[in-house]
């Protein structure tokens, strides 16, 4: 081997190698430079995979994965958060207690004693989203159906299928006008660190379930969250914290995805909610 | 498709990560060790929320004729995995399958639906 041609093939070597480490594709951005949030997503239910998703193979149904397939089209894990989520956020970040770094908090609620007792005594006729009513933050954002974000300078909407839930978020940290009644989905207001949306979500009314096995909040009830635009994604991430329920804050992730070809659709859910009778445990 | 569908179906395993709170739990009410298969004609279907339903005219072994209900998932997901509005009718004769009701009633979430031209969709989720 010439010399000549050690140092082509070295160059081609470390050129191969500069170019495997160039930074991941740019994020969309919005005229003001900021992350750009709009469009349909989703973090899961047997949509997300599509129209071809749902056939049964011609050799028959594929055994299923578990966990995954537990995951999709509304048979429920138990557990708490277990997204693999996307970066874990550096800093503490407001309300999420005492300097946390949301890196290291619980992934399950870590709940007062009599809080655990009442939660493991409620039966799925109790969940409240099994009468139809809202989810609530964050659980809604895990319900197997698209939401839709509208981005605009100073507002970001989000529009969710489930269970009709909409919410206005100010993300230039200004409360918006006029005095909110406690709610299912809070008061949010918004502020950008870097290129992390940080949202801050207060006044709830006690009437939701938390993420995981926390099946009670109480208004004191607060999240506090965090989406990060990764090339076509958002990596999720609400901390948790109801000093009314809780022991201490914890975290739950998601990563939202573009379901294809579909577009946020109505979710009537009262129109024939029956057999609740038979829901027995 | 195989081959895509494969993809499809690879790519969701591995991207599936557990949603944060995925439903209310469908283990509450059906029980997955007590499946059924059945065949009938279907009598009504409603495209409804929270759950689609197909109801279905099944002949049992004293040959009386007993209705069964097959819970399915929300419309707008049938239609976004693979189903149409119009691929069931009244009078169509299928074959059904999945997870009987714990309270012992003719209601089933239903899984594997063979329809009559041979094609077969899953109607709820897997359990």
């Amino acid at each position: 081997m010439t010399k000549l041609g050690s140092a082509v093939i070295l160059t081609i070597f470390m050129a191969s190698v500069l170019l495997a480490q160039a930074p991941a594709a740019a994020i969309k951005r919005t005229a003001e430079g900021k992350p750009d949030f709009s469009g349909t997503w989703q973090t899961g239910g047997a949509s997300l995979d599509g129209a071809y998703s749902n056939v049964v193979p011609a050799g028959g149904a594929p055994a299923p994965a578990a966990g995954a397939r537990g995951a999709r089209g509304g048979a429920a894990p138990a557990a708490g958060a277990r997204g693999a989520g996307g970066p874990a956020a550096g800093g503490g970040g407001r309300g999420a207690g005492a300097a946390a770094q949301p890196g290291a908090l619980p992934t399950q609620p870590p709940m007062q004693p009599w809080a655990a007792e009442k939660s493991r005594g409620m039966k799925n006729i109790d969940d409240p989203t099994v009468h139809c009513f809202m989810p609530g933050i964050p659980r809604v954002v895990g319900m197997p159906f698209p939401l839709e974000i509208v981005q605009t300078p100073n507002k970001i909407v989000i529009l969710y299928e489930a269970f009709r839930t909409f919410r206005v978020i100010p993300t230039d940290g200004k409360k918006l006008p006029g005095e909110g009644i406690a709610s299912y989905n809070g008061d949010s207001v918004g502020h950008w660190e870097g290129d992390t949306l940080v949202v801050d979500v207060t006044n709830f009314n006690g009437k939701i379930w938390g993420p995981g096995q926390m099946k009670v909040t109480s208004d004191k009830y607060h999240v506090v969250e965090r989406y990060t635009l990764n090339g076509d994604t958002i990596a999720y991430e609400a901390v948790i914290e109801d000093p009314g329920v809780l022991t201490g804050p914890f975290v739950s992730r998601s990563t939202l995805r573009h379901p294809p070809e579909t577009h946020v659709m109505e979710y009537e859910c009262l129109e024939n909610n029956i057999n609740l009778n038979t829901i027995i445990q | 498709m195989r081959i895509r569908t494969g993809l499809l179906v690879v790519f969701a395993l591995l991207l599936a990560v557990a949603p944060i709170w995925a439903h209310h739990s469908n283990a509450a009410q059906f029980d997955a060790s007590k499946r059924t298969t059945l065949k009938g004609e279907v009598t009504k279907i409603e495209w409804t929320n929270p759950h689609a339903y197909i109801y279905v005219s099944v002949k049992d072994a004293s040959g009386k004729t007993v209705t069964w209900s097959l819970e399915g998932f929300p419309p707008n997901t049938l239609l976004r995995t693979g189903w149409h509005q119009n691929d069931l009718k009244n009078g169509d004769v299928i074959t059904f399958e999945g997870a009987t009701a714990r309270d012992g009633s003719n209601l089933m979430l239903g899984r594997e639906i063979t329809l009559p031209d041979g094609k077969k969709l899953y109607w709820g989720p897997q359990q």
